[in-house]
């Protein structure tokens, strides 16, 4: 079952590869493709900050696309999603690492090592927690329709530890991801949460307040989980139409 | 059961690891070794020029086989010479829509004579296609009558059998197009062609008095896909000639060429002679070479060169290459050059209409001894005319017409304003950086001579240190608060500037602000330093030449930036009090359809009497050409 269950894992992320490759465009033995593709840009990060548990939400290099506000998207670049900083880094061509401009940026996709599916960011401005006016921040596109929900990928402090390398302590701050959601309504209006509540969720929706409890519950979703939250979401979807 | 399962996965996925290397070739990697065929039309607003006048033109782009969608040219060329090959205009065509329009200004000082326009894109080149080719004829208003030049290619006349166009006929003399300017008569033989799309064009009147609301109506009814470009010209008859190709049959040529005598004048094919005034002779080996290898401009319009050292002209391998443009932002785009000392850069939007500047990266070693040599896509070359079929009225319209151009001068009377253009969102921008770390304005501060002071006093993050006979620069890193390893790249106006000499005297009366982005930044697998934009009051990058190092290149033609000043009657009574000579009544290069099945258009004739021609040529949607015309007479 063990080995049944890494061979299926290992078969999706192939197909995923495969699938995702870009079309490229050769003349001859010149890729003109390659030719037309805009550059990324950013600051060279030769230091990162020195944390106890990974900043990002891949430890690996995987491809994505990044879609620039100038309306050009980049393809098939080697990334990573920094939430800590909330940056997005890149692998450059010189294999120098890259913070990726954040003004330049509009959204980024980039595929799930494990699963090989394709996870989409947008950039939005958001509230969030220890800022007093909203900022710019990539959200992750969990469901989009009439109401859509993102989430924010952020990995915060939890506390700090002592490292001892070489004879010499030192003080890390220790971080884990701690995900914040947002729900965008028909009106534009944001309502963010870190753990859905069944019945602030409900509230959410006032003029169906009933349909909406009685759906959660023929569907047994009890929003304990991400994946309970898309799916109520693609519910509440599908009530409307 | 299990372990049979889990060896069949095994298999699969081995199998796939086989696959995976050549399926991701297959399915994601489009080889071509040939460029789509395709042809390229130009329809002019009239066929007889005066110097001084404009030429209004669109260029049509067509696809000659479906085999190679999404290869498509986005870019065009038009070039105009006279017989001697002497270039009158050169244009490089930003195609939207598969069409570009625009008018080209014939300087006053051009010599009576017969000249070609010629149309292609790099496909048709590489292909060995037929270039469009079209004669005109222009002439000097201080010239005498009958135009001398002319009169070896005049005809009068042409034969009815000679226009039904026997397939046969070789006579070099005169190779009839058999469909010529009239709407009648098509091909009469049953022999292939693609039918004209069945538009019908009607005016309210056929007798007009000067000054009088023209209605033209265009029905296309018959043609259910419905119309994807059209353009109208109205204008004196005996201005155009009885044989010059229609869109129509030009399209016809281009397919199905063997319908046709030998057209010679009216195609150019692109052959080995021509080629070799584009070799880049290489001395040291005594060989000729051909020019960078020629790329279909699919994404859009190629720049190419090489870059060779200046003194043993060997081209440079991995030297990076840099393309801006003055702006209000750094842009900037670079290359490498391949072992060909080859570079080619895409030619967007973002650089329609504006002159290219291409310099070498100033950490090139030894950069100050390279040349940059631009591919030059224009050729010509010396031509006999063929025959023209004139108008009967030929040498009364000139004399008229002369009369009329004096008029126009001394009236100063001008149906063509240049305007800014759309304003368009600036699509594909090649930034460098969107937002510094510093900037200065410099009228916050006291004036200062020259940017070393400024950037002493101003700037603490950068450092100018002059030395001997250059400078030497570095900047603060605002992450770690150290000097960055190497010295900062400047930019004057958007414009990469190799040299810090070129800009170290622009004083704070000269210069409007000042960016610096002080951390180490790549674009692409370019790093630098850090970055200081100097942004100047008056276009002192007008100042930056070869001596600075740039190759500059005129822009692109923007197909926005002009608009035609036709005077209107009825609703404006101010232009009663002024004389209106046209002899181009009308133009418009995109006619619109609004609804499916009519359109009309609207002009006023003026103060010149006689009979016009209307010519509307366009193509459908599914690429079928149609050429119409209709005669009205002002009295």
């Amino acid at each position: 079952m063990m080995i049944r269950h890494k061979i299926l894992t290992i078969l999706m992320g192939f197909i995923a590869l495969v699938v995702h490759g870009q079309n490229e465009l050769f003349y001859e033995d010149f890729n003109i493709t390659r030719l037309n593709e805009p550059n990324l840009f950013g600051e060279i990060l030769y230091q990162q900050t020195l944390t106890s548990g990974s900043q990002f939400l891949f430890n690996e290099w995987t491809k994505g696309n990044v879609e620039l506000s100038n309306g050009r998207i980049a393809q098939n670049v080697d990334i990573k999603y920094n939430g800590y900083t909330d940056e997005l880094i890149w692998l450059n061509p010189s294999l120098k690492i890259v913070v990726v401009d954040k003004n330049s940026v509009s959204g980024f996709s980039i595929i799930d090592p494990k699963t090989g599916s394709m996870l989409t960011f947008k950039k939005m401005r958001v509230k969030v927690p220890f800022y007093i006016q909203p900022t710019e921040t990539y959200l992750q596109v969990l469901h989009q329709g009439k109401y859509k929900l993102y989430a924010f990928r952020q990995i915060v402090q939890s506390g700090r530890v002592i490292n001892t390398e070489k004879n010499r302590s030192f003080e890390l701050p220790e971080i884990k991801p701690k995900p914040l959601y947002y729900i965008e309504l028909p009106n534009q209006n944001m309502v963010q949460f870190y753990k859905a509540k069944k019945s602030t969720f409900i509230n959410l929706f006032p003029n169906k307040k009933n349909e909406v409890k009685h759906l959660l519950s023929s569907q047994k979703i009890r929003l304990k989980h991400e994946s309970e939250l898309v799916k109520a979401m693609e519910i509440i979807e599908g009530m409307e139409k | 059961m299990k372990i049979t399962r889990n060896k069949i996965l095994i298999s699969f996925i081995l199998s796939l690891l086989f696959c995976f290397p050549i399926g991701i070739m297959a399915s994601n990697r489009s080889y071509q070794s040939v460029s789509p065929k395709e042809g390229v039309y130009i329809h002019t607003d009239k066929d007889i020029y005066f110097a001084g006048d404009n030429i209004l033109f669109k260029v049509y782009r067509f696809n000659l086989n479906d085999q190679l969608k999404g290869w498509e040219s986005k870019a065009a060329y038009l070039s105009i010479f006279n017989q001697n090959g002497g270039f009158v205009s050169k244009r490089e065509l930003v195609l939207k829509n598969d069409t570009h329009h625009g008018y080209i200004f014939l300087p006053d000082t051009l010599a009576s004579g017969i000249y070609k326009i010629v149309g292609w894109t790099n496909s048709m080149i590489m292909n060995e296609s037929p270039l469009f080719a079209k004669q005109i004829v222009i002439v000097n208003r201080f010239d005498s009558n009958p135009i001398p030049f002319l009169a070896p290619y005049r005809i009068e006349e042409i034969k009815e059998s000679e226009l039904v166009g026997d397939s046969t006929t070789q006579d070099s003399s005169f190779s009839p197009n058999p469909v010529g300017l009239t709407e009648t008569k098509l091909y009469t033989k049953p022999i292939k062609n693609i039918s004209s799309a069945d538009i019908k064009i009607f005016s309210d009147k056929e007798i007009y008095d000067t000054r009088e609301k023209v209605t033209l109506s265009i029905d296309f009814s018959d043609i259910p896909e419905g119309i994807a470009s059209a353009s109208i010209t109205v204008a004196r008859a005996e201005s155009f000639f009885e044989n010059s190709p229609n869109l129509l049959s030009y399209f016809n040529q281009n397919l199905f060429p063997e319908n046709l005598p030998i057209i010679t004048q009216y195609t150019q094919k692109f052959n080995d002679d021509q080629l070799k005034k584009l070799t880049v002779k290489k001395e040291w080996s005594n060989q000729k070479v051909s020019r960078t290898k020629m790329l279909p401009e699919n994404y859009g319009l190629v720049l190419s060169g090489r870059i060779i050292d200046s003194k043993s002209k060997r081209p440079k391998e991995n030297v990076t290459v840099m393309l801006s443009s003055a702006d209000t932002l750094v842009n900037l785009k670079h290359f490498s050059t391949d072992n060909d000392g080859a570079f080619y850069f895409i030619i967007d939007e973002f650089y329609a209409g504006k002159a290219l500047y291409l310099s070498v990266f100033n950490e090139t070693p030894d950069f100050q001894n390279l040349d940059i040599v631009v591919d030059d896509k224009f050729f010509s070359s010396k031509f006999d005319p063929q025959n023209f079929a004139v108008h009967s009225n030929l040498d009364g319209y000139i004399e008229e017409c002369k009369l009329i151009k004096r008029a126009q001068k001394a009236y100063n009377i001008k149906f063509i304003r240049e305007t800014n253009g759309e304003i368009e969102p600036k699509s594909g921008t090649p930034y460098l950086y969107r937002t510094p770390v510093v900037r200065i304005k410099l009228a916050d501060y006291v004036p200062m001579d020259n940017f070393e002071d400024i950037s002493n006093e101003i700037i603490p993050v950068l450092r100018i240190q002059k030395q001997k006979y250059s400078y030497s620069t570095r900047i603060v890193s605002a992450r770690t608060r150290s000097l960055l390893l190497r010295e900062p790249q400047f930019f004057l106006d958007g414009i990469y500037v190799p040299n810090l000499g070129d800009i170290i005297n622009l004083s704070s009366e000269e210069l409007d602000r000042i960016e610096v982005v002080n951390l180490p930044w790549a674009l692409g697998s370019l790093e630098f330093s850090g970055i200081v934009a100097l942004y100047s009051k008056n276009d002192n990058y007008k100042n930056l030449n070869q001596q600075s190092g740039h190759t500059i290149i005129s822009g692109i033609s923007s197909t926005n930036g002009y608009q035609m000043n036709f005077p209107t009657y009825e609703s404006n009574k101010a232009n009663d009090n002024f004389p209106d000579f046209r002899e181009v009544l009308f133009w418009l290069p995109n006619i619109e359809f609004a609804n499916s099945q009519s359109t009309s258009v609207v002009f006023y004739t003026s103060d010149v009497k006689g009979d016009y021609a209307a010519v509307v040529e366009g193509l459908t949607t599914s690429g079928i050409p149609f050429s119409k015309r209709i005669f009205i007479t002002v009295k």
